[in-house]
């Protein structure tokens, strides 16, 4: 049940010539994501070097996705505890990104079972009956 | 940057809070660890991509080229379109506008149809070439049998299961964000006062900001990809 306290809220509004700018900024890298994508297409010279648009895609969805957490998500103007739970969501996604790549980086290392250990050095804790 | 410290109205403090920040912080954190969750979700996803395109990186590319990039390409404007009305709509809620945050919410979600009727377009092509991973699975593509005729039946199968499973996922979330963003905008309309804290708009803002971060992820992966 609320009680009857109301109360002036403390969070910033933040000017819309803000949100526009980045608004714009977001036009303007996905329009250079898609020409950077077209020229490394059509340009055989770049042919070998296209290899360059996997990092510039990634690098500007990044940036993108940053201006959007940042600014229209407003976690720069945030107070920290809500900083660091945003952040948490990449933490997690890292690391079980990482533990997985490890695994299938090294999924056919052969792996040294308790069969394939050398008779001679289970001799000492085997007992061999009669002997 | 220059920002106002605003005047927001009066909200309306409840008892297990001890003032409006530390409840206006609870709501955003409660939301950012649901949004962790998606991430998570989506997450997994996109893990599997990453590992089916590290092992057939010549024939994915190849693959992409059926998928149509203008069409991408007008859909993340629309989205990105939307998230600058979302903002605006949260913006018009904490100044207490309610026509202006009833226009931004529409539009909103007009920008969502929008997104949908294209997808709409983008899914009944390749339905009908016969495209959707299972039995009915038609290779090579008929838009261009000879290019695509290197390229393994199963790693085109995949490249299609991928797009639709996280696409599709994407999709379902777009629906469920036009739900509730109608549901938001009806109660703005009706002057509801459940909506008369900013808070909420502020909530469901950031769910649809995360939707439009994961096509911000998703378009360059499928539509943009490298050799």
């Amino acid at each position: 049940m609320a009680n009857s306290n109301h109360s002036e809220g403390h969070s910033h509004v933040v000017p819309i010539p803000v949100y526009t700018k980045v608004f714009i900024q977001l036009l303007v890298l996905m329009v250079a994501t898609v020409a950077v994508a077209k020229l490394a297409e059509s340009n055989k010279a770049l042919g070998d070097m296209s290899y360059l648009n996997n990092f510039i895609a990634m690098g500007i969805a990044f940036t993108k996705a940053l201006l959007v957490i940042m600014i229209f998500m407003g976690v720069k103007f945030s107070t920290k505890l809500t900083k660091f739970y945003a952040f948490l969501g990449f933490v997690w996604f890292s690391l079980m990104f990482l533990m997985f790549m490890d695994y299938y980086f090294r999924k056919d290392e052969m792996v040294t079972g308790w069969s394939e250990v050398p008779a001679s050095s289970l001799s000492r804790s085997r007992v061999v009956p009669g002997s | 940057m220059a920002h106002d410290a605003a005047h927001l109205g009066k909200q309306q403090v409840y008892e297990q809070f001890e003032n409006i920040d530390q409840q206006n912080e609870s709501y955003l954190v409660g939301m950012w660890s649901f949004l962790v969750t998606e991430v998570m979700f989506f997450g997994v996803l996109l893990f599997s991509y990453v590992l089916y395109r590290w092992q057939y990186q010549d024939y994915f590319y190849t693959i992409h080229k059926l998928l149509d990039v203008n069409m991408g390409a007008v859909n993340t404007v629309i989205l990105l379109s939307s998230s600058y009305s979302m903002v605006l709509a949260v913006h018009f809620a904490q100044i207490k506008k309610r026509s202006a945050q009833l226009s931004a919410l529409l539009f909103t979600i007009g920008c969502a149809f929008g997104f949908l009727i294209i997808k709409y377009f983008e899914y009944s092509h390749k339905i009908h070439a016969g495209l959707v991973p299972g039995p009915k699975f038609v290779w090579p593509a008929v838009d261009n049998p000879e290019l695509m005729a290197n390229v393994p039946a199963s790693v085109a199968q995949m490249f299609f299961s991928l797009y639709f499973a996280m696409t599709g996922l994407h999709g379902i979330h777009v629906i469920v964000g036009i739900l509730i963003l109608g549901t938001l905008s009806f109660l703005v309309w009706r002057k509801s006062s459940l909506v008369e804290d900013y808070m909420i708009t502020e909530m469901i803002g950031l769910y649809w900001h995360f939707v439009d971060l994961v096509w911000i992820f998703l378009f360059p992966l499928f539509y943009l990809m490298p050799r």
